[in-house]
């Protein structure tokens, strides 16, 4: 079933024609809101949060662009409007996944450190950058993708993109978070 | 890695200066990859059965918490109830303004025939005049002989401002200047004080 097609379905009242979107995005969804949260409880809940606004502003849905990305764009929104909220600590999620070798608790807490560095530094940026940027890193998305989305020329994107990329750079220098 | 690598072309940066801060953007992306739980799905519709049908059109944008501009429902909801309250005015102050403008022609029509009742007015007051004392009213009675019967001409006194203003003086000098005296300052006053409305009506 197509983007039109399942919003045309939902809309008729089909409730679960809805289910198609969250089996085919809940992964996409729920892991751009653990990559801008960090914590999985979090990232589960904004990713709920997501997929009910989503629903409710279905009618909204103009086919700029693809549905997942526009649900995406509702999820990261979601998910910086939740990172706000909380107090924000620096704690070792235990339940965060690391690439970290073995159980070495200098690595992981290394591991974390950084993380959260990235994440912060992220979330710290402003407007449309802090959108791009996660939405092109953390939702994987293209940039035309964004561009559809966002309803803003590619061009436009791209400077958005660049100069979100340039304002991380004093704080995502290799030396200093490696 | 991610599933979309970086590619400093995408955005037209042939120096890739900002080659390092992408990079470290995708190994976090990389590290913080996990399983979605498995009752995701589930919960999300629990949630959803609880939620109204969805509105189609551009009232899904308003009053659903979208991704169009990140402000809340109540902020939506105080705009439409501004839009609707402002729109209610303007009909309003349209209408009234019409009215007013209407009522303006129409008093510029009546504007003339006032005139021809403007005298009663005076004799409105004059027969006043005439029941205390007779002898003041004679020259207004010559004037309002067909208009005596019209007590409501109060409110066309303005009009007869003119010959009320006329009356008391006309009717102060021929008469006793005893019974005369308080009488026409009391036409004039009574005819000063209607005066307000025929201005109106002048204006108009």
């Amino acid at each position: 079933m197509d983007d039109h097609a399942l919003v045309g379905a939902v809309l008729a009242g089909d409730r679960d024609s809805f289910r198609l979107l969250v089996e085919r995005e809940q992964r996409s969804v729920y892991r751009t809101c653990l990559r801008i949260l960090g914590r999985p409880h979090d990232a589960e809940d904004a990713a709920q949060e997501a997929f009910v606004m989503a629903y409710r502003a279905l009618g909204s849905y103009r086919g700029d662009g693809p549905l997942a990305g526009w649900l995406m764009r509702i999820a990261t929104r979601q998910a910086f409007r939740r990172l706000g909220q909380r107090r924000e600590v620096a704690e070792i999620d235990p339940q965060l996944p690391l690439s970290a070798p073995g159980s070495d608790p200098l690595a992981m807490a290394l591991a974390g450190e950084r993380q959260r560095v990235v994440r912060l530094a992220v979330a710290a940026l402003g407007e449309p950058y802090r959108e791009v940027v996660a939405m092109r890193f953390f939702g994987e998305m293209s940039l035309d993708e964004i561009a559809a989305v966002t309803r803003r020329p590619l061009n436009t994107v791209k400077t958005h993109l660049r100069r979100g990329l340039e304002r991380l750079r004093p704080t995502l220098g290799a030396e200093k978070v490696a | 890695m991610t599933r979309r690598p970086f590619d400093p072309r995408e955005i037209d940066d042939a120096s890739q200066d900002l080659d390092p801060v992408a990079t470290e953007l995708e190994r976090y992306a990389a590290l913080s990859a996990s399983a979605t739980p498995q009752d995701l799905d589930d919960r999300v519709m629990s949630a959803i059965a609880q939620e109204e049908a969805p509105r189609s059109g551009w009232l899904a944008g308003l009053f659903a918490a979208g991704p169009g501009r990140g402000s809340s429902r109540l902020v939506r909801a105080s705009v439409l109830a501004a839009a609707i309250l402002l729109t209610a005015g303007a009909v309003l102050a349209a209408g009234q303004l019409a009215q007013v403008i209407r009522d303006g022609q129409v008093g510029g029509q009546s504007h003339e025939p006032s005139v021809t009742p403007s005298l009663p007015p005076s004799s409105s007051e004059s027969p006043s005049g005439t029941q205390d004392a007779s002898p003041s009213t004679s020259p207004d009675s010559s004037q309002s002989p067909g208009a005596a019967p019209t007590p409501g001409g109060s409110a066309e006194d303005s009009s007869a401002t003119p010959t009320g203003s006329g009356s008391p003086g006309e009717t102060g000098t021929p008469r006793p200047s005893q019974t005369a005296t308080p009488q026409p300052t009391q036409t004039a006053q009574e005819t000063k004080s209607p005066s307000p409305s025929p201005s109106p009506t002048s204006t108009h």
